[in-house]
């Protein structure tokens, strides 16, 4: 009997973090929509956003420990254009992403440089820490860029022991030589 | 020289809501996860369907919208609601994420399809007040339906950017047409 009330006090405990608890990974709708809607910013094409959203998630779950991540592609504002989170993925994940995409898009940088420049820039980790969107660097954010212009990022996020940047550059790598812009 | 004028304060008055949204939109997606957040434990995606059907039927669904001219943004969550797959289409517009997820909140807490919710707030006014006090839903809006597998609602399917909600649902059916009998 113990044990048992010892199991539903675990389960009391462990309850609040999981399942609808949690604050939904997207953010509520925008209280008036029938403002005038943007066009999402300049980016690349969904097909190409979605193969390499695709490539990333494989590169990932072959890597030894079978990661399971979610990448997300967003267009050089940081609006999504694909997010794919891979089978059992962990649900924290598609916000941990946007926090990359969106110190990407607001340095103009690799998140994994970012990482190293808190290190010694306090002011800088101060400034990233105040910024509810961002909160603290961490690698796997990457930009997407067409010579100097930024067009997008992809940004991974699953993997406890620092391989998101990895996965995120592998697909990259899948379609940057035919990268296309649209709007 | 009056009327340039007069149409100056205009755009002036007009230019900060549109300055607003194009110059810092709002996220799609929450505020990054808080350090206290980080540490706590992280569950797995609640039940839902396979990262590859929902991609198949994502795509599904923005052609169909397609072919009928409209660009939009489809998503798929598991049950719980958070999404396994986004896919926008060229073209859509950047609002469309937030709004399919409204879609997808009316859905999860009312267990029945978002058209049916917004039915139900037309006829109903209180219910109408109930909605628009819940900053995740505000309006229900129709375009999202349920993922059923048996008598199990498993996951979320939401189409938003045709000019209404019965057209995006329109495609949203379409796209789960095309995975349903693989759907477990």
């Amino acid at each position: 009997m113990k044990k048992i009330l010892l199991g539903f006090a675990l389960l009391a405990l462990t309850v609040p973090a999981s399942g609808q608890d949690l604050s939904p990974t997207m953010a509520p709708p925008p209280a008036d929509i029938t403002g005038p809607r943007p066009h999402r910013a300049v980016g690349i094409t969904t097909e190409l956003a979605v193969e390499a959203a695709m490539a990333a998630n494989d590169y990932c779950a072959k890597l030894p420990k079978n990661y399971r991540v979610t990448t997300l592609v967003t267009d050089s504002e940081a609006v999504p254009i694909a997010l794919i989170s891979n089978d059992n993925g962990a649900q924290i994940t598609q916000r941990i992403a946007m926090g990359k995409a969106q110190l990407v898009v607001k340095y103009k940088m690799r998140s994994s440089d970012a990482v190293e420049r808190v290190k010694t820039d306090v002011a800088f980790k101060a400034e990233l820490a105040a910024n509810p969107l961002i909160v603290a660097a961490r690698p796997g954010g990457n930009p997407i860029l067409m010579g100097d212009q930024l067009v997008g990022t992809i940004n991974v996020s699953g993997t406890p022991d620092g391989h998101d940047d990895e996965c995120a550059m592998a697909g990259l790598d899948k379609i940057k030589s035919k990268l296309k812009l649209i709007r | 020289m009056k009327k340039l004028l007069l149409a100056s304060v205009a755009l002036m008055l007009a230019a900060p809501a549109v300055q607003a949204q194009m110059a810092n939109p709002a996220p799609t997606i929450q505020p990054a996860p808080t350090p206290a957040e980080m540490k706590l434990p992280r569950p797995d995606r609640a039940k839902g369907i396979s990262t590859a059907l929902a991609i198949e039927a994502a795509v599904e669904a923005n052609r169909v919208c397609l072919g009928n001219t409209y660009q939009t943004t489809s998503m798929i969550a598991d049950s719980a609601g958070v999404p396994i797959v986004i896919i926008s289409n060229d073209g859509a517009k950047a609002i469309t994420q937030r709004i399919a997820m409204s879609k997808i909140q009316a859905v999860l807490k009312y267990n029945m399809t978002s058209g049916e919710v917004a039915a139900k707030a037309n006829a109903d006014a209180a219910f109408k007040a109930e909605l628009a006090a819940n900053p995740l839903i505000e309006t229900a809006r129709q375009g999202a339906i349920p993922i059923m597998a048996g008598g199990t609602r498993v996951g979320f399917f939401a189409v938003s950017g045709a000019p209404g909600g019965d057209k995006d649902e329109v495609c949203a059916k379409a796209g789960l047409d095309k995975i349903q009998s693989r759907v477990q």
